[in-house]
């Protein structure tokens, strides 16, 4: 076969290395953009809130249309350019970030109902408003409109009943805009109207857990229609640009007396609770009429005062929020909240006396879900009260002291009064909640909403034991699993953040007494889990918590496996973000294998892909952290161990292979006995990897590892090994996306590492000459490409290379200690003889696949090929000898046949690079020289 | 004319006149402006203004005339004196104010603006001698109006244009009786002297006190005061407050008195807690108000109910008696309303 006359030449040219520009750079020119992806789980979300499908609709809502959305910011420019004496009005008193809540919060599958007369449910206008244009032209308008706000009871009047919530808050919206509608055609009276109505409908409290909504979607329309009615007034008071001083003063005249108009037309709304509701919303404008700060808190006062005809306390409660709302944004002072609160104090019995008989009628509402109602519109009063003003703070928990029934009152007044004032005041707290007997509002509501404040800011140093004590007495008092686990929820934040870690531990050891007892734990898995991730968060060392008696009967709590599984992937989560860099401890160790074989174990056939490969990476975190420091025998023990333990995951394979290869460089002593003992290790291991890829990608690690340290032995072990799976490769794999990827080029270049090893690996005595390669070129004619890959001639172009340096004095490089081929045969001829034949070999063998290249139509890789064999031809072989010389020629014209198929620069390249190639030579081997030269001639000719 | 009861503010239109007269494309436009942006005026002002006059081409005219009224319509009610006697026993209006003035003698208007400036003395000559307030009520109107005439050729049509203005009374300090407050109180016990005392009985037990702070006070500031439930046995609907005009005109032979309501509030809402005192608060209405006014041949007053409705539908009610001043400055009294 092997008919090609093929010679080494030697080298003798000096070789050079062309180094690239550097560049320097402050970023990693490697490094990804990262985009953080903020509660990826739709489910809990889904969850928390109402259906998914409302709740997207109420993201309709939010938005409001682009109009009316740009004419906002236009007015909140303006606003911003003259707010000087309304303060820095900051987010916590802002409303609209609580609007939403409640919205989420608060609904209802119960059927509604509303009375306009302003909804057109049908496309057309329905005839009241016509009517309305026709009289207002030619009757007198004047009696009109007033006649007009007292009657509505009219035909147009319209009651809807039926209606579901989500219907509801359409009609709400198509009501908003109804309202925007008017305005702007200058039917002023049909806005008010408009606005009265909708306030009216604030009395209905008929479904009573969806009131908070309601209220939260009416005052969104007085609150159009007060800011409709203040920019208009706003507008007319600053009149034009540059008018005269005198007509300012005639402007401002008008505006003030266009302002006395609407509050006069306010004042005669017959019913109590649209009348205070539409001045609260226009409150703004008392602007126009006074400057001084007294009047507004006179006008405040009396309002409030006024606000105690209205009989039922929900909707009275929610009238005196609005009026805060309304006042904070125009005085700092806090009177008339305190007034407010005065008030509900006094109606704060009343509200009892609704929770009793809803205690006989549960089936309305419940007690605690009817007091639930009222926690916005306390919290948010109570949070306008203290905001930035310490005046009644403990003047509210004096008189919370002394009401009865204070269970609703203290909740709001726990979460909306700093956290500082309540860890100041953490015992009296305690003391209160201890004495709190309020029907509807549980003492672990309480205890928890105590746990949440001083979480965030905890009592002096010298109270906190005692009031941990103090605390924890009355949370162990609740008898009822569900309230005790509830109560204690918040509180562990606390406790691990400011407390020793024996603290931490007797707190998971009451909860293992309590939760097992009856099997409570099983309907508090959630809990149980939150209480163990706010430890861990905030809980210093995760080691020191890990070796506590009580954390891993802790985990036995959690019997359901995919909780169990969770949690221990939350822990070693944890773990991987807080721990100390290296962990040595054995009990530490041992906890976390305990966590990583039940993560292990939870991995099966049918787990997917993803949740086994967050496990391997948490485990494999876990790997990388332990380290004995000089001790390696234990290292490489516990590396058995783990092992033994982690079978289900083939990355934590890998990953411990990797680790043992690692520990093997840090050997330090003269015997080559440790370094053995890891290649053993890695040896055994690797076959247990599913994927052959890793599998050879692993071996040829281990291999130049042993080769590193002189373990020859070994060494050809592995790269035979690696060799042998070479043909179990599967064409491809499947990608993370879903694709399949071609490991083609995988293949090429995993071969080309492999070549570029084995130089300087010297023939093993037992074998023949070059093994390895000849094991090497055999795996890849054997191996199944397709038809029209080029890879395996690419591969056997690399081999020729890797032949080309055995066949030289001195090799290129050499690892230290190791006695290559060069020195092992010491330029035998005997030897060069084999490496010529095996050369000619190799071109005969890429010769037959540039042919079926040919076959296969594929003229541009054949002719790219053919000419990359051509380079090595002149390079590396002996031209005189013909029928090389003639191979040459023949490959140069193959690829100048297909040569409109290649790039136009490749033919003039590569005749570049040998007129090189003849400059290189042309003084050190003129014969050589000479030959090369003779080449170019015949190739002229042909 | 006028329609009683009615306020006949910006009853015409310009535009009534753009679609009256297209006849021809030219416009001719009028209006009557007083010097004072409010148009409250007091007795023996000067009434300052002028007419503006907009036309686009020169045009002839037979005369402009403004006329200065003051008349205070008298009605009789049907209710009190029985159907005949309203119908032929109406009363004459009494004129407090009659002024003209010629403008411009008979010629032409040229093109563009052309302005004339008035000046009216308000004082009434003959009886009563004095201005009465301008007032709209039921049966009574007290109203004062400019009215400026164009006249013109037998073929066209005289134009008018109304301005209306208001007079009120110098501000005058409130009364002794200003300072004191009413106390009063409700209960089965207190009312209806004429029910039996077998339907007192049946009436479920309750006591409501309460106060105005004043018997007398100005039209201008907000009727004050206080009510407290201390018990009831029926559940309180709601309560309200009413306020309510006692018109009185005639003389001797034909006297009415009718007592119609002006507009009631809602003070409580539902059954409010007892012992909680709730403030009583109530604006009184521009224009259907005026400081009480009694003469010789008709007598504006006002009064006060506070309206208990319980549960049941039983309505207790109480009436006061309050009198009404003018102590503060002028209110600007622009009609318009709706914030235009």
């Amino acid at each position: 076969m092997a008919n090609l006359d093929w010679v080494c030449v030697p080298r003798c040219y000096e070789i050079r290395r062309n180094y690239l520009a550097g560049q320097i750079t402050t970023e990693h020119p490697l490094k990804q953009q990262t985009v953080s992806v903020v509660d990826s789980n739709p489910l809990s979300r889904a969850l928390e809130g109402t259906d998914p499908l409302s709740q997207f609709a109420r993201q309709d809502e939010e938005r409001d249309d682009p109009l009316s959305q740009s004419r906002g910011e236009f007015d909140l420019n303006s606003k911003r350019r003259e707010r000087d004496r309304v303060d820095q009005e900051d987010n916590t008193l802002q409303w609209s970030s609580r609007r939403l809540g409640i919205l989420n919060r608060f609904t209802t599958n119960e059927k509604l109902s509303l009375s306009t007369s302003f909804l057109v449910t049908s496309g057309s206008m329905d005839g009241g408003s016509e009517s309305i244009k026709v009289q207002t032209v030619v009757a007198d308008k004047t009696r009109y409109r007033l006649e007009q706000l007292d009657h509505f009871d009219d035909g147009s009047m319209r009651h809807m009943m039926d209606l579901t919530q989500q219907e509801y808050i359409q009609r709400f919206e198509q009501l908003k805009q109804e309202l925007i509608q008017s305005w702007h055609s200058d039917q002023r009276v049909k806005a008010l109207k408009i606005g009265i109505q909708c306030a009216k409908m604030l009395a209905d409290t008929t479904v009573l857990q969806f009131y908070p909504s309601q209220y939260v979607l009416i005052t969104d329309i007085l609150d159009v229609f007060g800011k409709l009615v203040y920019d208009r007034l706003r507008c007319k008071a600053s009149g034009d640009l540059g008018a005269s001083a005198a007509v300012l003063e005639r402007e401002r005249e008008t505006a003030r007396d266009t302002c006395q108009n609407w509050f006069y037309k306010i004042a005669s709304i017959r019913e109590l609770l649209p009348r205070l509701y539409l001045e609260m919303s226009i409150f703004k404008c008392y602007e126009f009429l006074t400057s001084s700060r007294e009047e507004y808190e006179k006008q405040l006062h009396r309002l409030t005062h006024q606000l105690r005809g209205i009989a039922d306390p929900l909707v009275s409660s929610y009238a005196r929020c609005y009026l805060v709302r309304m006042g904070v944004s125009l005085t700092s002072s806090k009177g008339y909240i305190r007034e407010n609160f005065s008030d509900l104090f006094v109606i704060y019995p009343q509200i009892f006396r609704f929770v009793a008989r809803f205690n006989l009628h549960p089936e309305i509402v419940t007690a605690s879900s009817y007091l639930q109602l009222y926690a916005p519109a306390f919290d948010y009063m109570l949070l306008c009260l203290v905001h930035k003003c310490e005046l009644y703070t403990q003047d509210m928990l004096k008189e919370c002291k002394q009401l009865k029934n204070n269970g609703a009152i203290l909740m709001s007044i726990l979460s909306s009064f700093t956290s500082e004032f309540v860890a100041a005041n953490a015992l009296e707290f305690i003391e209160l909640i201890n004495a709190s007997e309020t029907p509807g509002i549980s003492k672990s509501q309480l205890l928890r909403s105590l746990g949440t404040s001083v979480s965030s800011c905890a009592p002096l140093q010298e109270q906190r034991v005692t009031f941990l004590k103090v605390a924890f007495e009355t949370i162990n008092k609740q008898t009822d699993p569900n309230e005790y686990i509830n109560s204690v929820e918040t509180w562990a934040t606390f406790v691990s953040q400011y407390f020793t870690v024996h603290e931490v531990n007797r707190l998971l050891g009451q909860l293992n007494s309590r939760m097992f007892l009856g099997n409570a734990y099983e309907k508090h898995y959630s809990q149980l889990q939150n209480i163990l991730t706010r430890i861990m968060q905030n809980y210093r060392s995760i080691e020191l918590l890990l070796i506590q008696p009580n954390f891993l009967p802790y985990l036995d709590l959690f019997h359901k496996d995919s909780v169990r599984v969770e949690v221990c992937k939350n822990i070693l989560s944890y773990y991987k973000q807080n721990s100390e860099e290296y962990t040595c401890d054995a009990v530490v160790t041992n906890a976390l294998m305990y966590i990583g074989k039940i993560l292990n174990d939870s991995v099966n056939a049918l787990t997917v892909e993803d949740e086994r490969r967050q496990i391997s990476q948490l485990v494999n975190v876990f790997i990388h952290k332990v380290n004995f420091g000089s001790d390696l025998e234990r290292q490489l023990s516990f590396y058995v161990e783990a092992r033994g333990t982690f079978s289900n995951l083939d990355a934590v394979y890998g990953t411990l292979v990797q680790a043992a290869c690692k520990l093997a460089t840090r050997n330090r002593s003269k015997s080559t006995g440790f370094v053995k003992a890891c290649i053993a290790y890695c040896f055994i291991t690797i076959p247990s990897i599913g994927s052959v890829q890793q599998q050879m990608d692993l071996y040829l690690l281990c291999g130049q590892l042993a080769l590193r340290y002189l373990c020859l032995g070994q060494a050809d072990a592995c790269f035979e090994a690696a060799l042998q799976i070479v043909n179990d490769l599967p064409a491809a794999t499947i990608d993370f996306d879903g694709k399949p990827r071609s490991l083609e080029r995988y293949l090429v270049s995993y071969l080309c590492n492999m070549l570029a090893t084995l130089i300087v690996v010297p023939d093993s005595p037992e074998q023949g000459v070059l093994y390895f390669l000849r094991l090497l070129v055999d795996v890849v004619g054997r191996h199944e490409f397709k038809s029209d890959s080029t890879a395996r001639v690419t591969i056997y172009l690399h081999a020729l290379d890797m032949l080309y340096v055995q066949s030289l004095e001195k090799f290129p490089y050499h690892i230290q200690g190791v006695v290559s081929n060069d020195n092992l045969y010491g330029h035998d001829p005997k030897f060069l003889v084999e490496v010529n034949n095996m050369c000619a070999q190799v071109v005969d063998a890429i010769l037959l696949q540039l042919k079926s290249l040919g076959i296969a139509q594929q003229l541009r890789a054949q002719a790219e090929l053919s000419l990359e064999l051509f380079l090595r031809i002149v390079r590396y072989a002996d031209l005189e000898r013909e029928s090389v010389v003639q191979l040459a020629v023949k490959l140069w014209l193959l690829a100048n046949k297909a040569q409109s198929q290649m790039d136009e620069n490749t033919l003039p390249q590569t005749l570049r690079s040998v007129e090189i190639l003849y400059k290189q030579v042309v003084d050190s081997s003129p014969r050589q020289a000479q030959s090369i030269a003779n080449l170019l001639m015949r190739m002229r000719n042909s | 004319m006028l329609l009683p009861g009615l306020p006949t503010w910006f009853r015409i239109d310009i535009r009534c006149f753009v679609c009256l007269w297209p006849r021809k494309m030219s416009s001719f436009l009028f209006e009557i402006k007083l010097k004072r942006e409010n148009k409250v005026y007091y007795e023996n002002d000067m009434l300052l203004g002028c007419v503006q006059f907009q036309c686009s081409q020169e045009t002839k005219h037979e005369g402009i005339m403004l006329y200065l009224e003051g008349i205070v319509n008298l009605q009789l009610s049907s209710k009190t004196v029985g159907l005949f006697d309203a119908f032929y026993n109406s009363v004459k209006p009494i004129n407090l104010l009659q002024n003209s003035l010629e403008l411009a003698a008979p010629g032409k208007l040229s093109p563009g603006r052309s302005e004339f400036h008035f000046e009216l003395p308000l004082v009434c000559k003959k009886e009563p001698r004095m201005l009465y307030e301008t007032y709209h009520g039921v049966f009574i109107n007290i109203n004062y109006q400019l009215n400026c005439t164009v006249k013109r050729n037998f073929l066209g049509k005289s134009m008018t244009k109304l301005q209306q203005f208001c007079v009120q009374y110098k501000p005058t300090a409130l009364g002794e009786g200003a300072l004191k407050s009413v106390p009063f109180s409700l209960s089965p016990d207190s009312l209806q002297k004429n029910a039996t005392a077998k339907e007192r009985l049946s009436m479920p037990r309750f006591l409501i006190t309460g106060r105005l702070d004043r018997s007398e006070s100005c039209v201008t500031t907000p009727i004050t005061g206080s009510i407290t439930v201390q018990h009831t046995e029926a559940a309180i609907k709601s309560i309200e407050m009413q306020l309510v005009r006692v018109e009185t005109c005639g003389c001797d032979e034909g006297y009415s008195k009718d007592a119609t309501e002006i507009q009631t509030i809602q003070i409580a809402d539902g059954n409010v807690l007892p012992k909680l005192e709730l403030p009583i608060y109530m604006v009184l209405p521009r224009l259907f108000t005026c400081p009480t006014l009694i003469t010789k041949n008709f007598k504006i007053e006002f009064e006060l109910n506070v309206v208990v409705v319980f549960k049941e539908d039983y309505t207790v009610s109480e009436n006061f008696k309050i009198v009404l001043k003018r102590s503060s400055g002028p209110v600007p009294s622009k009609t318009t309303t709706a914030g235009r």
